[in-house]
């Protein structure tokens, strides 16, 4: 599946691939407030996690995969994830 | 142990280095020929997939670092010179000696790691930019990982497993930097690291500080630093990572001496409820497989999903579901059939998870790992099966079979022997008439051996088929040859290749491979001239060598020809002198040609220096005596300044002879029917005598003649004076001669058998066959007769 994007929050759904990787940048930058979801993240190309990593958007949801919520939880603020 | 999977490996591994190497000298030749970087792309591609399924990280990093390179070159990154192509080509020779071994003992030889990563370490100097450290891995005891690899942990986690580590637990970091642009080379690096086996703990980082995000960050330039914690062993890291081995660094947690420190460690790893979604990940990994194979058979494909597939199973310390596994692949390739595989894998899905017996768990379980970007992206996204056949539906038959030659050259064995039982019927046909009387069972019988007769023949004929060979067999080592050489010669040549796809006995053709080596380098190294020379004699500076192949009758015919600077007769005359080969009156006696068949006495060279191509003067000798033994011939043709041309011309198949049958002195006698010019009968007042010889003239040719009751024993039979005697002219070694005969008999198709034990040593025959009353028939040699 993809990212869809709806207002100022990027939806990550099922396998994002390295392709969306430039959008996403785009999106951050038009939306320096803009949120990512990753509640139906199944998994995601290392560049799109390396765009988190960088640009550190809230992140409203972790995934359920146990990997990427640990890499993605550690890196991302604490106070903007919900217990 | 070798496996009919490794075995299989073996062949197609050399089939594809061939195609390769054969592709990176036109690439040598057209940098720009996107056919060919493809080909030798897709080659080499195929190599490493390949070789993914046996435990060979040697032989897969060293292809890899070669498809990187190959890969930079097809982008346009990177610009294919000849360094490089020899770079290359050397790789692949490593690759190819690796194949030897891996074809010899099963396994590479010890040292293979150092030779693989110093050749994969001067192909990636050659990449842009290349600042991957080359990690040259030994065999002592790793280092202990560095405080900084485990800052990234959070620290409880991180003391819980330091405290496992110094309880005496083999833990292992993994520091993974990948490499900058491996975004683009397909490479996912969060699904490598997910791949590593009883993953404990992984944390992620930024190699360089991130910048201002929002001006200059580049999202695929990859800054990632990954480090793992693993339970697993370093075998089984280095398996999982192979291909990204070049950028992956290991250390133990905690030094081997410190291990011994009595502190119970508090077991804090938090206990399974991750077995169930280990099996959940498996399940995953295993539909997707399915999925990728409904798209149809594609070797390619298929070999990613065995890797795949048997890595999951590898993790899963499933040796038995393994080998299983390993042997419906083997069926799979061998049948061209995707039925084993799916319903290998149909049954893995259903079946009880395999996680049941799943290794300790990891304080990060794992989600399916993805498959590598490269081999989805192009996946069909049907999400059904319908190209796996259920189980049980019969398979379509494989279109081709791969036989042991010994079977082979066994059912022509048999047909050898029915040929000569055949022969045996017209005999019964004459004893029937002459013995019993009886002409109408005679016809009979010979009615039934013309059928039998004709059915042999095609029996023989279908069988010859199977032992033929295209002559590219030997042809296609020839462009990497004829590189090589020239370049190192300083020769500008271009090789034509045509008629590879003629073809001829297996026998044949794989005897051919020495006397056209000879050949080609006695070519490039006295006959083409340098550059400069060329054009001053009005000639194109690169030079042409041309290999071809063609159909004549029942021979086929092999040419070289070049456009060099010729042999020179009257050169070949003076050396011959000189080396005491021939006198000089003897070499005035010779013509032109003659002279140039010189070059095919033993010890002649007429080469200035030895080099070490050439010139040692055993080369064309070598070259005459293999034809000949194949029963073939040479000939050489060449014109001073335009160059030579050189002819070899042999039998399609040798497994049977024709021979003429004749009867000399009261016994009969074959003669090998490639001799036999015709047959004549000579009116005795025709035969002329010079001195003690007895000639006849023969289309202007005066011919002389060899009684061969006086050669062979015997008793004259009396001249039938109405006939005149009967004369077999024959050619011998480009001598015309008349063998004075009794009488003619037929012709006959026979299996040869040599000579052996206490006859060996008999001179003048070169075997025997059986007749098919019985008799044996012995068939002459006439190049030792004479």
């Amino acid at each position: 599946m993809a990212i869809r994007y709806a207002r100022s929050l990027a939806h990550f759904e099922e396998r994002c691939a390295v392709e969306e990787a430039l959008a996403l940048v785009e999106f951050l930058r038009a939306h320096p407030k803009g949120k990512i979801s990753l509640a139906t993240c199944t998994s995601m190309h290392a560049a799109l996690l390396q765009v988190i990593l960088a640009m550190r958007p809230p992140v409203t949801q972790l995934p359920a995969d146990p990997l990427l919520a640990a890499l993605i939880g550690a890196a991302a603020t604490a106070d903007l994830i919900p217990a | 142990m070798k496996t009919v999977l490794l075995e299989r490996f073996v062949q197609e591994a050399r089939e594809l280095l061939q195609t390769a190497a054969s592709g990176l000298l036109t690439l040598e030749r057209e940098p720009g020929d996107a056919t060919a970087i493809n080909e030798v792309f897709r080659a080499i591609h195929t190599l490493k997939g390949s070789s993914g399924l046996f435990d060979t990280p040697p032989l897969t990093r060293l292809v890899h670092a070669g498809e990187d390179v190959l890969q930079q070159v097809r982008t346009g990154a990177m610009t294919l010179d000849s360094n490089v192509v020899d770079l290359l080509l050397d790789g692949l020779d490593q690759v190819g000696a690796f194949i030897d071994q891996l074809d010899r003992d099963g396994t590479l030889a010890g040292d293979a790691d150092r030779i693989a990563a110093q050749h994969a370490g001067a192909l990636r100097a050659r990449l842009g930019g290349a600042e991957t450290a080359v990690v040259v891995i030994d065999d002592t005891t790793l280092p202990v990982a560095p405080p900084e690899w485990l800052a990234g942990f959070p620290a409880a986690e991180r003391d819980a497993l330091l405290a496992r580590a110094r309880a005496g637990e083999a833990l292992l970091a993994v520091r993974y930097t990948p490499d900058e642009g491996c975004f683009y080379t397909g490479t996912d690096p969060l699904a490598a690291i997910r791949d590593v086996p009883d993953l404990l703990a992984v944390t992620v980082a930024a190699r360089e500080p991130w910048g201002d995000p929002v001006a200059d960050f580049d999202p695929y330039r990859c800054n990632l630093v990954f480090t793992a914690l693993t339970a697993a062993s370093r075998d089984a890291v280095e398996q999982a990572m192979t291909y990204e081995l070049d950028a992956v660094e290991l250390r133990t947690l905690v030094a081997v001496d410190a291990i011994a420190a009595p502190t119970p460690a508090p077991d804090v790893a938090p206990e399974p409820e991750s077995s169930a979604l280990l099996g959940e990940a498996g399940r995953h990994i295993v539909r997707t497989q399915l999925r990728v194979i409904a798209g149809g058979y594609d070797a390619i494909r298929l070999r990613s999903t065995g890797t795949l597939i048997g890595n999951l199973l590898r993790s899963l310390r499933q040796d038995a579901l393994r080998e299983r596994w390993e042997i419906a692949l083997a069926e799979a390739i061998a049948a061209e059939d995707l039925a084993p595989v799916a319903a290998f894998l149909a049954a893995l899905e259903e079946g009880p998870a395999p996680a049941a017996e799943a290794p300790p768990a990891p304080v990060v379980p794992l989600l399916p790992a993805e498959l590598p970007a490269s081999a989805t992206a192009d996946t069909p996204s049907a999400a059904t099966l319908p190209a796996a056949a259920p189980p049980g539906e019969p398979r379509p038959a494989s279109k081709t079979l791969k036989v042991d030659q010994g079977k082979i050259d066994l059912l022509m064995n048999l047909i050898g022997e029915l040929v000569v039982q055949k022969n045996a019927l017209p005999f019964l046909a004459r004893r029937a008439e002459e013995i019993h009387g009886s002409r109408e069972m005679g016809r009979e019988i010979k009615e039934q051996f013309a059928t039998l007769d004709r059915l042999t023949q095609e029996m023989q004929g279908a069988i010859m088929q199977i032992r033929m060979l295209p002559v590219a067999e030997v042809f296609d080592r020839f462009p990497r040859l004829v590189r090589d050489i020239a370049r190192r010669l300083d020769k500008q040549v271009d090789l034509v290749l045509e008629g590879t796809d003629t073809a001829a006995d297996k026998t044949i053709v794989e005897a051919l491979g020495d006397p056209l080596l000879h050949i080609v380098r006695n070519s490039l190294d006295h006959g083409i001239e340098e550059p400069a020379t060329r054009v001053a004699a009005g000639k194109p500076p690169v030079a042409t060598l041309r290999l071809r192949a063609w159909q004549d009758n029942d021979c086929v015919v092999i040419e070289i020809a070049d456009d060099g600077r010729g042999i020179d007769p009257a050169r070949i005359r003076g050396v011959a002198i000189d080396k005491g080969m021939v006198t000089r009156e003897q070499a005035d006696a010779l013509s032109d040609q003659e002279a140039i068949n010189l070059i095919y006495r033993p010890g002649f060279s007429t080469a200035a220096e030895v080099s070490d191509l050439s010139g040692r003067g055993v080369g064309m000798d070598v070259v005459l005596s293999t034809v000949q033994r194949l029963g073939g011939r040479v000939s050489v043709t060449s014109q001073l300044g335009q160059g030579t041309v050189t002819r070899l011309s042999l039998p399609l198949s040798m497994a049977v002879t024709r021979i003429m049958v004749v009867d000399i002195g009261g016994s009969l006698y074959g003669i090998p029917i490639d001799h036999v010019v015709q047959t004549t009968r000579l009116d005795p007042g025709v035969i002329k005598r010079i001195k003690h010889r007895e000639v006849f003239v023969l289309r202007d040719e005066v011919v002389p003649l060899i009684r061969m009751t006086a050669l062979l024993g015997g008793r004259p039979s009396a001249v039938d004076a109405g006939r005149g005697e009967a004369v077999l002219v024959c050619r011998v070694e480009g001598r015309t001669v008349g063998l004075v005969i009794d009488d003619f008999r037929e012709g006959m198709d026979v299996i040869l058998k040599p000579m052996t034990g206490l006859l060996a040593e008999v001179s003048g025959y070169c075997g025997t066959t059986l007749l098919g009353d019985g008799r044996v028939l012995l068939v002459l040699d006439l190049k030792e007769l004479f």
